[in-house]
């Protein structure tokens, strides 16, 4: 069957995101193959085109084991992708804007709370 | 015109010494409410004094304008010159707090459209306040300040957290909204937006922070107990490496605790989780 185009170019890859982001769980790649709609892609294609999704960025590998990988739509970063240089050119880091209960405090504050407290520890 | 340039003195006097003088010593992480007040004071002092500035001179070059039939001499000519450049500087100024303020207003929409985006369900209400598990995997919880204020737990965090210690995680994130956390967030921000390559803006948003987690901790730990609290934390710490998480839960157990009050045990939004 080679040869025979069944898609237009990069449009399985826009099909596979759109599965992605409305699974909210991490799927595997068989889960994307049967739920890629049209005409059932090659499990090998679909590799092909996480792995280059994967290079882009737009998509989120996780390797519990080799044998069970799974995938997940990177949809924050890529949203933000824009804002985010733009608040890298005003110097404005990567630090989160909502309140995250055990967000990363940046490694000074690590720092001063562990000097703080083993200071006390020692008193 | 002596008054302006002292105070312009005092700004950049402020700018240099709060840093120095509000990081001598460890005090802040015992009393995070006084030192997030003293930090935002300095803050204040520096801009009011700035503003005053501006408008000292601005005053000088009406005057001088005034009379200038009379004191038509270069001091006059300085006095109007310096005038309006308070007022070009003080222009470009507002131009730019205004531009900086809509792009962090944009980044924490577009987050919170991101955390929002997972699929997700509102398990209780409190005033205009609501509980959402999203059924994102990783241990996460956050505070959503705005007109639809919420409380996002992840599915991940429910299933690694006993009810009681999910309820602590909902207290600290509450003390978030209930204390506008957000709103010293977004001034400390915005500092540091403006005047990028400061120490004195960095220092105030990394220490904004900081403290801020210190206060809710604080607060959860009194509402619904220390012990939970750390647990939750330390639970938090073990699975995803966060050095953070284990030193907040250290400091909440080198502390004395009151038994959390049996009044404040009945947030609608601990019950919903079924923490007691």
């Amino acid at each position: 069957m080679a040869g025979i185009r069944t898609r237009a170019k990069g449009e399985l890859e826009g099909e596979i995101l759109r599965v992605l982001r409305s699974h909210e769980a991490p799927a595997s790649a068989a889960e994307i193959q049967d739920a890629v709609p049209g005409i059932r892609p090659a499990l090998t294609t679909v590799l092909t085109a996480l792995e280059r999704l994967v290079e882009k960025g737009e998509v989120l590998r996780f390797a519990e084991s080799p044998r069970r990988v799974r995938f997940q739509a990177a949809l924050s970063e890529v949203e933000n992708a824009s804002e985010l240089m733009r608040g890298a050119l005003v110097g404005v880091d990567r630090r989160a804007a909502l309140l995250q209960f055990a967000g990363d405090l940046a490694d000074d504050d690590v720092a001063f709370l562990r000097d703080a407290l083993t200071r006390r520890g020692k008193r | 015109m002596i008054i302006a340039l002292a105070l312009v003195g005092l700004t950049v006097a402020t700018v240099w010494l709060a840093p120095r003088l509000l990081t001598l010593g460890h005090w802040q992480v015992r009393f995070p409410r006084l030192a997030l007040a003293a930090w935002h004071a300095a803050l204040l002092a520096g801009v009011a004094a700035l503003v005053a500035s501006v408008v000292v001179s601005v005053l000088v070059a009406v005057g001088a304008a005034g009379a200038s039939g009379a004191t038509a001499g270069t001091e006059g000519i300085v006095a109007t010159v310096a005038g309006w450049t308070a007022l070009l500087v003080v222009g470009a100024l507002a131009a730019l707090v205004a531009s900086r303020h809509e792009l962090l207003v944009d980044m924490q929409e577009s987050e919170r459209d991101a955390v929002l985006a997972a699929p997700h369900e509102v398990l209780a209400t409190e005033g205009r306040t609501e509980l959402i598990v999203s059924s994102i995997d990783r241990p996460f919880a956050c505070a959503v300040p705005g007109r639809s204020r919420a409380i996002v737990v992840s599915a991940g965090l429910q299933r690694l957290l006993s009810p009681a210690q999910l309820g602590a995680v909902i207290e600290h994130e509450r003390a978030h909204l209930v204390g506008r956390h957000a709103l010293a967030v977004r001034l400390a921000d915005l500092n540091a937006a403006c005047l990028p390559g400061l120490r004195a803006p960095r220092e105030l948003r990394r220490t904004t922070r900081l403290l801020l987690e210190l206060i809710a901790d604080d607060h959860a730990a009194r509402r619904a107990g220390a012990a939970h609290l750390a647990n939750a934390l330390v639970r938090i710490a073990e699975v995803e490496t966060n050095p953070a998480a284990e030193l907040r839960a250290a400091r909440l157990e080198g502390r004395r605790w009151r038994p959390a009050r049996a009044a404040s045990r009945s947030s609608v939004l601990r019950a919903a989780v079924g923490a007691r």
